[in-house]
């Protein structure tokens, strides 16, 4: 074993086992070398702080379509980014693949890379009776419902929304006179538990949500204790599926409105 | 005429009887507080004075509203939502005062709580755990609306409501000790805004009982900025008021 072998498996060990150390690493390589995130495989500079997130890496490049010059930045695992502008400023389209784990390791990196304001475009599942298919739905909060939230905050703190990214999403659901409700999403970690016994399950176990989906509460968590905005914007459906042009263009004019009003960065 | 605390405790904990309750309710913590608040109503006058609950209904803008104390905590909020809402309530807001958890803070900001961490027990006996304690979007909105017009200073986020209030002040008393300081961290770490007693509970049986609730507090104790959180709530109806007379011509 060479010399430089050893020392990587010595740094690698107390990467591990001291906390200490590895605070000490990570800010060296984020902040001192600026090194490519880990899962993500971007570094600084290269995502907008608007990020819209999505299931699918087809839909990431779906999505892109809307943004002017998109460019696809990274490709690595479920996280496919394009990074474009929007009226000037940097917005970047990511995929963070199903569920809360990989949406939450999504959130924390891209954070981490300068994203502030996080907006999920996914499918809402299992829909309550009196909501139609096809309509918005806006989730102000979600049921945390799910594990990878609980490694981030207690179960008792709020799975919640941006108050502003909520009332632009709405004014843009009403500009573009599309049906929508404002209201909870229960977030889950079992697809084919929701997708199996879905009326049943929705309206008996989790009364006053409007929908299940796989994502939102991990993002809204993950985004709320770093210190980020984030929102969700699902539409309803009986399964996943690519999402609609008209979802998206009603996340992307949401964003346009939030732009106008309030300047994150 | 003075009327007895028993003719009151015919009608529930609360003491009202149907009719006295306007749509709008503003719901400090404090009994005493509620009469301040009915100042700026116009032609208010007493409804019900028992236990810890006092109610005052008075008129803004022509349309009923009220301003009833919930006491301290959430068993006696949980039941003044109740029958609040068997009453004929639709839109709740509470005022009230709280302790700041974050530096940037100072104590006469005032603070809109969009969200509540549920530390407390009384919203589990109502949904689960897992549920987020969170506003009704147009209440919070127009308390926002309203701060902005008259120019305070305000913050937007989560609150913690708690149980123990002397778990919050005195926690090397408890035999939990550590659990409370190591919770205290967390809600600070996570941003959370400042420490309060009800916004949890109120958030949780809004949608149980089908109303709208909202929440607004001041960050500190001090009597000026308890002034321009009344004004503020009482404003924040008054948009609602005329959202609601728009929306129907």
């Amino acid at each position: 074993m060479s010399i430089g072998e050893k020392l990587t498996n010595k740094m690698f060990k107390w990467v591990v086992l001291y906390p200490g150390f590895r605070k000490f690493v990570n800010w060296i390589y984020n902040d001192v070398m600026k090194m490519p995130q880990y899962h993500i495989g971007m570094a600084p500079g290269q995502i907008g702080p608007y990020v819209l997130l999505v299931d699918d890496p087809q839909d990431a490049e779906k999505a892109a379509t809307l943004l002017d010059n998109p460019q696809e930045i990274a490709w690595h695992r479920e996280y496919r980014t394009f990074t474009g502008t929007l009226g000037g400023a940097k917005v970047s389209v990511v995929s963070v693949g199903i569920g809360g784990p990989s949406a939450a390791i999504g959130v924390h990196e891209l954070a981490a890379i300068g994203g502030e304001l996080f907006l999920y475009l996914g499918c809402g599942l299992a829909a309550a009776k009196e909501v139609q298919p096809g309509e918005m739905l806006i989730a102000k909060g979600a049921v945390r419902d799910e594990g990878t939230g609980l490694q981030y905050a207690p179960l008792a703190f709020p799975a919640i929304a941006d108050l502003r990214l909520v009332s632009c999403l709405r004014d843009s659901c009403l500009e573009g006179s599309l049906p929508y409700r404002v209201g909870l999403t229960r977030s889950t970690d079992t697809y084919y538990n929701i997708y199996a016994n879905q009326y049943a399950d929705q309206a008996d176990n989790f009364p006053y949500t409007l929908c299940s989906d796989l994502n939102t509460a991990a993002v809204l968590i993950t985004a709320s204790v770093l210190g980020k905005r984030a929102g969700s914007l699902l539409q309803a459906g009986d399964r996943m599926q690519p999402l609609t042009m008209t979802h998206i263009k009603t996340g992307v004019s949401a964003l346009r409105q939030f732009m106008a009003v309030n300047h994150v960065v | 005429m003075k009327i007895s605390r028993e003719e009151y405790a015919n009608h529930g904990l609360l003491g009202c009887s149907p009719g006295t309750i306007g749509r709008y309710v503003l719901l400090p913590g404090d009994p005493d507080r509620v009469p301040m608040i009915a100042e700026l109503f116009a032609d208010a006058k007493e409804v019900s004075r028992t236990r810890e609950f006092c109610a005052y209904s008075g008129t803004l803008q022509g349309e009923m509203v009220s301003a009833v104390s919930t006491g301290m905590g959430g068993p006696s909020t949980a039941i003044t939502v109740q029958e609040l809402a068997h009453l004929g309530a639709k839109v709740l807001i509470r005022v009230g005062t709280s302790g700041a958890m974050q530096k940037f803070m100072e104590a006469t900001d005032l603070v809109i709580t969009w969200g509540a961490v549920r530390d407390e027990y009384t919203s589990q006996q109502y949904l689960p755990l897992s549920y987020p304690a969170v506003a009704d979007l147009d209440v919070t909105l127009a308390l926002s609306a309203a701060a902005t017009e008259l120019g305070f200073r305000h913050y937007i986020g989560i609150t913690q409501s708690k149980d123990a209030f002397y778990g919050e002040h005195q926690p090397e008393r408890m035999p939990v000790k550590h659990q409370l300081k190591q919770n205290w961290f967390a809600w600070r770490k996570a941003g959370v805004l400042c420490s309060e007693m009800e916004a949890a509970v109120l958030f949780i049986t809004a949608p149980v009982f089908g109303v709208k609730a909202g929440g607004i507090m001041v960050a500190g104790p001090s009597k000026q900025s308890l002034q321009n959180l009344l004004k503020t709530a009482v404003r924040a109806i008054e948009i609602l008021i005329e959202q609601e007379k728009g929306g129907a011509s």
